[in-house]
């Protein structure tokens, strides 16, 4: 019980020393490698929590997809690379607010007396659980979910590739119309 | 207990993550900042379903379908962010009003 406890206290640390170093470090790539840690954190208490399956799609997701798309676009703009001058007094507003927000919030978890379940049996964590819940109960959230991530590939890719195609196609019109 | 303890750590990311977004002008602060706070409330869901809930997978449920939606929002945040810097060479969060009018 002794080392759980303090395995927890590791994990906890680990994701708030890379949350604020997220937050807080001014170059891009630094904040970048502060939420991957902070990941790994969180990934940890989720594996405490009884899902190792829920972590391990975590530490896919976010540090393999979403910090490298970061880093990619990091490297293709050299304008977002450089940090900016960040202003002493909005960090210290933004402090603040987050601050009293903190003292609002944690006070009402404090006062709080939550019902416990009294603890789950461990069949209850069967990865194929999840599986069958995603093809019954939660049928149409993941079919959305699936159509909502191809609108945003496909969103993205159109976004990004701008005017290109139209571009392209009138300098093709141009080259057949020549001859 | 444990649960006050992981409401807890979620409550700091989550707050840490408002300071990112509230004080950055880089956009991929700011991104991080959103992702921080989706990560917080992920871990309140699985906490809550781990020693509240009746049935476990729903927490699991929501963070999963929360991933997913957080990957697709980075999806076009990236390319919105690539189609700024092409149209203009400097990005800064403060600078973008031109929607505001």
């Amino acid at each position: 019980m002794m080392s759980t406890s303090v395995a927890i206290v590791c994990l906890a640390a680990v994701a708030i020393a890379g949350a604020a170093f997220a937050a807080f470090r001014t170059h891009v790539l630094h904040a970048i490698m502060g939420l991957g840690a902070c990941v790994f954190g969180v990934a940890g208490i989720f594996i405490w929590l009884g899902s190792p399956f829920v972590a391990a799609m975590l530490v896919l997701i976010y540090v393999g997809g979403i910090t490298v798309a970061m880093v990619f676009a990091m490297m293709l703009s050299q304008s977002v690379s450089q940090g900016m001058k960040t202003d002493v007094r909005k960090v210290a507003l933004a402090v603040i607010a987050a601050g009293a927000f903190v003292l609002g919030v944690g006070n009402l978890i404090g006062s709080t007396e939550f019902a416990s379940n009294g603890g789950h049996a461990p069949a209850a964590w069967q990865t194929a659980r999840i599986g069958r819940a995603l093809l019954e109960e939660y049928n149409i959230a993941f079919e959305l979910l699936s159509v909502v991530l191809l609108l945003a590939v496909i969103g993205s890719i159109a976004v990004a590739a701008g005017e290109r195609p139209t571009g392209r196609r009138g300098s093709a019109d141009g080259q057949e119309g020549a001859p | 207990m444990t649960l006050h303890v992981v409401l807890l750590l979620g409550l700091i990311l989550f707050a840490l993550g408002m300071v990112a977004v509230l004080s950055r002008r880089n956009p991929i602060m700011v991104l991080i900042g959103v992702e921080l706070m989706m990560i917080a409330a992920g871990m309140n869901f699985l906490a809550f379903s781990s020693f509240v809930g009746p049935d476990p997978v729903v927490g699991q449920m929501a963070v999963l379908l929360l991933v997913g939606l957080a990957a697709g929002e980075t999806a076009i945040f990236l390319s919105m962010m690539l189609v700024l810097h092409k149209t203009r060479r400097r990005i800064d969060v403060e600078e973008l009003t031109e929607v505001r009018e």
